[in-house]
């Protein structure tokens, strides 16, 4: 039963035309760090990769999730397909959980193709690419803390999406440039600091742009356990959340 | 006696028709109702003005501070400004927030009837593709517009009363006219695109998606080539053509071209003009100047115009299960 | 309280004192109504209330307040419930890019059913209603009455106990109203508690005697049809009676403390009478046809149907 639950979620996720459009960002991202050298030619590949990386990758997990995430359970209830899932003998809980988990591997999956598309771009070829690993780790770890948090999202909020986007690029884009320590209030900050992406010269500029890239102070240790408290927090908020309200499609209601 | 075949005569109306004018404004009606029932879009609408309040807010501080300056000698740091680029600033800001006012109200124009069948039901009326066109363009263009416009304009007027002594109308006497037609190209635009890609899905939250992730991924490919930019110029070397090029090739990114070709300016950097000497702009590193006008007229026109054919195309009258 | 159903007249879903609210609006008011094997038909006007009951049976809403019991069970998010209740809901949407086929079996593994046993049951309940070699297309090339017989197949699949089905026959041809049906009645035979909202009262004679009849969200009658009809003493059952001599008739009837009016046809071949009581009418009507030889051609009671019950007791 859970099987099924999982592979009719990924199946609806990596539809084709759900998917291409991940994998065209995924080789802009490509196009953009092979011609960064040309755009600024003083550019070691690895600054070249990091830029690209914290500029476009990373937020293409930020945007996936929103339009993913959403899917989970807010399409369900606009296509009014809903009402198929909720009078099954299935937990709710278990089947929101389950549904999660296939979008966060969609997600993740695609910011990882990002992630080698941008580093195949700036090295010109697969190796070589020191930052690459801890990027995937950091991708695949926002895909989670994103999804966990735009879960709970689109079960509280009508037009959910639209907030999650606007945290995802407002909010994101804000607050790791704010002083003090209104960035530990960003996924994006955390996500970072997991990278460990170095100073890319002494560009301070640069990196303001780039929303606090390699500036911040937080460990990846510390970083690595308010995610995953993030994500247990509010995949749990969920849960409940899902199990305790009605999901009816409001148009439906007499 | 009745006949035995019912009356079919209302098949061929015969009274009195309303001029082909009222069947778009009909629609277009119907649009801006609807969009002005949606609570979202007032503080959007109020973020969008909010540079202007907070131009409002320094000038004023800057009038307060100058209170020792000796009488009938000018206030040095309003001097200094350039009143076009706090237009072309103002509007720049402003872009996030009519982006999304343009999510709420516009992608789901078409989507959202194609989902529920409404075109079958307007399509079956005296009513052409064409009127439906233009209604649900104009449901979205005149809401943005208005948005754009209203605070637009109370800001000329405010600095029209305040700071003629300044230089407010001397400095461009045709900024009036050039704001008129600035505060009617995010309508414009947004209207076009988002009919286009609205027409292109059956459900509003896809056409959100598609015209979100159009946005941000053009809006951070944008980003990236103004870090270029920044970094040559940081590094004293000068920035590639093409990176100037590239910079306007975002959703906002084209718009505001076309804010400095209409306003005639390369803009400066927000508030620099508290370090500039007397109508000179302030240091400016990230300020990449005005565009090829012919190019970006022209791509702004070729993707209005685009965006509509597709909707044109895809305004059918069938009927829609998926 | 008993606790075992069987022991309770084998009433499967039980309401004591349900209502619903929307916000300010009541969906559903103060119903109290057991539901138990057979064929039981929800009716009801536009609005009355009929969905509201199938998602609160359904366990997709939960009563503002009272008890709705399943099995003696609350049925909100019960998962127990679901294993043995099947819900054909009115809406009419899909994943429209699965086949029928595809869409019933995820739908039969996601209730508990094994890869195989799904795709047997898939085979058995396709057949059943009719789609088993139409059921490769994608969903979104099937017509209404397709689209109808591929819920009712999901319903069904898991082989429960209770089916609800929510206007079940909106959009089917006559043939396909009438397989639908038989399919019913056969479910019916098997001992399945089928509840089966509609609007169509001719739809519903057709299936059924037990009726659950909401008006404005309140329960105005639940039971047998005929039981209903004869409890309805303030407005007499109209009789036709077929006669030769239907001015003798007259003469004899007129007699009868049940009558109330008498009219002829104009056809003069036929009375139309008001009767109160009107089982124990039929009993001296016998007697006076066996007594004074009256010939009697015909007999019908023209308003005791589904419509007539509705009339009277919605006021329509």
């Amino acid at each position: 039963m859970e099987l099924a639950i999982f592979s009719q979620a990924i199946g609806e996720y990596l539809r084709p035309k759900r998917v291409l459009p991940w994998l065209v960002l995924g080789g802009i991202c490509a196009v953009l760090a092979f011609y960064w050298r040309t755009l600024q030619p003083r550019t070691l590949p690895v600054e070249q990769y990091a830029t690209v990386s914290s500029m476009l990758v990373f937020r293409i997990v930020a945007l996936a999730s929103a339009i993913f995430t959403t899917a989970i359970i807010s399409q369900e209830v606009e296509q009014r397909t809903i009402v198929y899932l909720l009078t099954r003998p299935v937990p709710r809980w278990k089947l929101i959980l389950i549904r999660y988990l296939a979008s966060v591997i969609v997600v993740g999956v695609l910011g990882i193709i990002g992630a080698l598309l941008t580093s195949l771009g700036a090295f010109r070829g697969m190796g070589g690419n020191p930052l690459l690993a801890k990027d995937l780790q950091a991708l695949m770890m926002g895909a989670f803390a994103y999804g966990a948090l735009f879960l709970f999202v689109s079960l509280i909020f009508n037009r959910a999406m639209l907030w999650c986007l606007i945290f995802a690029f407002g909010w994101e884009t804000a607050v790791p440039n704010m002083p003090g320590s209104m960035n530990n209030l960003s996924i994006l900050t955390y996500m970072q600091a997991i990278a460990e992406h170095p100073a890319t010269q002494d560009q301070s500029k640069v990196v303001e742009l780039a929303g606090a890239l390699g500036t911040n102070v937080i460990s990846a240790d510390r970083a690595w356990g308010i995610l995953i408290g993030l994500v247990v927090v509010m995949l749990a908020l969920s849960a409940w959340w899902f199990t305790h309200f009605e999901y009816v499609p409001r148009e439906d209601a007499e | 006696m009745a006949s035995p075949i019912a009356d079919l005569t209302y098949r061929n109306y015969d009274g009195p028709l309303e001029p082909p004018l009222y069947r778009w404004w009909a629609i277009a009606k119907a649009s801006m109702r609807l969009s002005i029932k949606k609570k979202g879009i007032y503080p959007l609408a109020f973020l969008s003005a909010c540079w202007y309040l907070l131009l409002l807010i320094v000038f004023y501080f800057i009038d307060m501070a100058a209170q020792g300056v000796p009488l009938g000698q000018k206030n040095p740091i309003l001097q200094q400004i350039i009143w076009k680029d706090q237009f072309l600033n103002a509007f720049g800001v402003s872009q996030l927030a009519l982006f999304i006012i343009a999510l709420l109200i516009g992608v789901g124009a078409i989507a959202n009837d194609n989902r529920a069948n409404a075109l079958l039901v307007y399509l079956s009326k005296p009513v052409t593709r064409l009127d439906y066109l233009i209604g649900k363009w104009l449901g979205i263009f005149v809401p943005i517009t208005l948005i754009v416009g209203v605070p637009m304009l109370v800001f000329f007027g405010y600095c029209t009363m305040s700071y003629q002594d300044y230089g407010f109308l001397t400095e461009d006497p045709r900024l009036f006219f050039k704001l008129l037609l600035l505060m009617l190209v995010p309508g414009f635009f947004h209207a076009s695109v988002a009919l286009g890609i609205s027409s292109m899905f059956n459900q509003g939250r896809l056409a959100g998606a598609a015209y979100a992730g159009l946005y941000f991924m053009t809006y951070f490919f944008s980003g990236a080539m103004k870090i270029v930019h920044i970094a040559s110029s940081e590094d004293g070397g000068t920035t590639p053509p093409i990176v100037k090029t590239l910079f306007y090739c975002s959703i906002d990114g084209l718009q505001i071209a076309l804010g400095k070709l209409i306003l005639g300016t390369d803009g400066s950097d927000p508030f620099s003009f508290a370090q500039a000497g007397p109508g000179r702009r302030g240091p400016n590193i990230s300020v990449i100047p005005a565009p090829n006008p012919t190019l970006f007229i022209g791509a702004f026109f070729a993707i209005c115009i685009l965006s509509m054919f597709i909707a044109w195309t895809r305004i059918r009258a069938v009927e829609v299960v998926a | 309280m008993d606790q075992n159903p069987s022991r309770r007249g084998g009433r499967l879903i039980n309401l004591e004192n349900v209502s619903r609210w929307y916000g300010q609006v009541i969906g559903l008011n103060d119903v109290t109504c057991q539901i138990g094997p057979g064929l039981t038909a929800l009716l009801g006007m536009n609005g009355a209330g009929k969905s509201t009951l199938m998602r609160l049976i359904s366990g997709q809403l939960r009563p503002t307040t009272g008890s709705l019991t399943i099995f003696d069970m609350s049925p909100f998010g019960n998962p127990e419930v679901y294993r043995r209740l099947g819900y054909c809901p009115e809406i009419d949407n899909f994943y429209e890019h699965y086949s029928g086929r595809a869409f019933v079996n995820f739908l039969g593994r996601l209730d508990g059913l094994s890869k195989t046993e799904s795709k047997t049951r898939t085979e058995e309940v396709l057949q059943m209603v009719g789609m088993a070699d139409r059921a490769d297309k994608r969903i979104a090339g099937y017509s209404k009455g397709m689209r109808q017989r591929i819920k009712l197949a999901q319903a069904m699949i898991h082989n429960p106990e209770i089916i609800l089905l929510d206007e079940p026959l909106n959009g089917l041809d006559p043939v396909g109203r009438r397989e639908f049906i038989d399919i019913l009645a056969y479910l019916a035979e098997q001992g399945k508690t089928i509840l089966v909202s509609s609007h169509i009262l001719f739809e519903v004679e057709q299936m059924t005697r037990s009726i659950l009849l909401l008006h404005r969200g309140r329960l105005m009658a639940s039971g047998d049809l005929r039981v209903i009809r004869s409890l309805i003493d303030k407005h007499p059952h109209q009789v036709r009676i077929e006669t030769d001599e239907p001015r003798r008739a007259a003469v004899l009837l007129s007699g009868l403390p049940n009558v109330v009016s008498m009219r002829f046809e104009r056809t003069g071949t036929a009375l139309q009478l008001e009767v109160r009581e009107p089982d124990e009418f039929y009993d001296r009507l016998a007697d006076i046809v066996l007594q004074d030889g009256l010939k009697v051609t015909g007999f019908t009671s023209p308003d005791n149907n589904l419509e007539s019950v509705f009339k009277y007791l919605v006021g329509g």
